[in-house]
């Protein structure tokens, strides 16, 4: 399938050589994450204490942890989990980031106003400490943590969306749906949110890497995935806590979510810059 | 300019009360509490406990109360850190913290506006393509990924600088260049598009016309006028400097705010978590003041009305 998307890559996406390297790579890694736990014979949370601090060998190929549980198919399982929760926590802003940005600025007016001014009062708020009063009151649980994230991380689709839906209002086909006389929910449903669909989802795909930051610094701090389950930052947490006896327990998560954070944010800028042209693209 | 500073300060009073009182309620809503255990304890001791710290009162009452001891610079007892009130846990964490995200955030400033002049000037040239590809490589190194790697490779493998505690200011070392990774590329950007729009201004022309040596330009003339732009991004990024800081803290073992505020996050600790998003939000609005202050004083053309 990416074969058909290189060869029929209309605007050269994939042109630069160093894109194609890192699309591989991607690939490669998300594979590894996807399979990675059936191919060791080791189960990620089964202990063994015959087997405890065990550095890397041909056996355990990231050596083990100190209850002796295999560290690669822990990493891999951790990947994975911290990818899931990416993927949903996006979602989550995602719907809700779509429709606050289409109403606002398909409506426009007051409610546009008070639309986007609660979202600039938002933005003020460091999103950390409402994240961790979230976790806090909700209790650590795995499911609460991608909603919390989503629940803050919405505010820029819907800025996106926003200036969008700005645009569209004016729009010739608005014009008539109105005319026909549709109803204002109906225009905004059939007419406004298909139209804005493409740039958003593009940029919510930019958004993953920073959502993979927040799930990994969240359960570094404990406040988030919980054992026995495991992602990258409890990996991380845990391996920092004897480098000096052990220090393949830190290095081979960290170096997994560096190369993970490393090719999505290549690609992302890649992407970016083609949808927005190099000049405009701030932060 | 007094009434300008004087309608701030209300702003802001009313902004950390509006905070203070959403986070309150939102932690009181929780089920569970500080003092839920494994093992169950006597009613008699649990209605002590809860007497001796007022969380028997109904909540309007507990919130009366603390918002009272709030304004007379209480911030209530530590839940969990016994002996300790949270004004002196915290007390003793906020200069560590600040000293290490003002650090940060200078070096981030100077280092990624100095880099982004040099990428303007050499704009769309190599020097430019590689720089952007380092402000990628940067923008993908949170501190959570960073100071790993930063203590593997110099504290484990280089042994030149300690991988964790307080001692020295070579302490410090590591915890600061973690911090400031991401965000050095990011101002980097920030100040590369902010001095290529500068160099578009009419000014910039006359300068060029003037026969202004391009250094000169960039320095003197570019430089001073990108500097908006680029400094009403500190607000922003100091705000999310926070998380960073949180992780280098508990990751190096620094008493700083981060660390008791994730501690009484662990703990539910109500009192500590409520008091450090207070002295959060506070140093956030109040640097936040000072940089618009600060724009009155280098942009002429930035008025009060």
């Amino acid at each position: 399938m990416s074969e058909s998307v290189i060869r029929n890559d209309p605007i050269g996406f994939f042109t630069p050589i160093y894109v194609k390297v890192a699309c591989g790579l991607l690939l490669f890694v998300l594979a590894a994450v996807v399979v990675g736990p059936h191919i060791t014979a080791w189960e990620y949370d089964a202990i063994h204490w015959e087997a405890i601090g065990v550095p890397p060998s041909g056996e355990h190929w990231f050596g083990t942890d100190n209850v002796g549980r295999d560290l690669f198919a822990r990493t891999m399982m951790g990947g994975r989990i911290s990818l899931l929760i990416a993927v949903l926590a996006t979602t989550v802003s995602f719907c809700i980031g779509l429709p606050w940005g289409a109403v606002s600025g398909f409506v426009g007016g007051t409610t546009d106003q008070v639309m986007m001014r609660i979202v600039d009062g938002m933005y003020a708020i460091p999103y950390v400490l409402i994240v961790i009063v979230l976790v806090v009151m909700l209790g650590r649980n795995i499911y609460l943590l991608f909603i919390a994230i989503g629940a803050v991380s919405w505010l820029d689709v819907s800025r996106i969306v926003r200036g969008q839906a700005l645009v569209l209002r004016a729009a010739p086909f608005v014009a008539s749906a109105r005319a026909m006389g549709l109803p204002e929910f109906r225009i905004v449903v059939r007419h406004v949110v298909p139209n804005v669909l493409g740039s958003a989802i593009v940029f919510a795909t930019l958004m993953i890497p920073s959502v993979i930051i927040s799930e990994s610094f969240i359960s570094f701090l404990g406040l988030g995935v919980q054992e026995p389950m495991t992602s990258l930052g409890v990996l991380i947490a845990d391996g920092s806590k004897n480098i000096y006896a052990s220090p393949w327990q830190l290095a081979f998560p960290t170096g997994f979510l560096t190369v993970l954070l490393l090719l999505m944010t290549i690609l992302g800028e890649r992407l970016r810059r083609m949808v927005t042209g190099a000049e405009r693209s701030l932060i | 300019m007094l009434l300008y500073i004087f309608r701030r300060s209300l702003f802001m009073l009313t902004t950390i009360w509006v905070v203070v009182t959403i986070t309150f309620f939102l932690l009181r809503v929780a089920p569970g509490g500080p003092f839920d255990t494994e093992r169950a304890v006597s009613p008699a001791v649990e209605k002590n406990l809860l007497a001796a710290y007022d969380l028997d009162d109904p909540v309007l009452h507990q919130y009366g109360k603390y918002l009272w001891r709030l304004v007379q610079g209480d911030l209530g007892p530590s839940y969990k850190q016994k002996d300790f009130s949270v004004a002196e846990l915290l007390f003793h964490g906020l200069p560590i913290s600040l000293l290490i995200g003002g650090i940060a955030l200078t070096i981030a400033v100077t280092l990624g506006l100095m880099l982004g002049a040099t990428m303007a000037r050499y704009r769309n040239q190599t020097l430019d393509a590689a720089l952007e590809g380092f402000v990628t490589c940067g923008l993908a190194l949170p501190p959570l990924v960073a100071a790993p790697l930063l203590v593997l490779l110099f504290s484990l493998v280089l042994r030149w600088l300690p991988a964790g505690g307080l001692e020295s200011p070579l302490h410090l070392v590591l915890p600061v260049i973690s911090l400031c990774i991401p965000y050095i590329a990011a101002f980097a950007r920030l100040s590369r598009s902010s001095c290529l729009e500068a160099l578009n201004q009419p000014f910039a022309t006359t300068a060029q016309a003037k026969g202004v040596s391009n250094r000169r330009l960039l320095w003197h003339h570019v430089l001073p006028s990108a500097l908006v732009p680029v400094l009403s991004f500190v607000g922003p990024a100091a705000a999310t400097l926070l998380a960073g800081s949180m992780v280098v803290e508990v990751f190096f073992s620094i008493p700083g705010i981060g660390s008791y505020f994730v501690q009484g996050a662990l703990d539910r600790d109500y009192t500590l978590v409520l008091g450090a998003v207070l002295v959060y939000t506070t140093s956030i609005l109040v640097l936040n003041f000072l940089i618009d202050l600060l724009f009155l004083r280098i942009d002429p053309r930035i008025r009060l009305h």
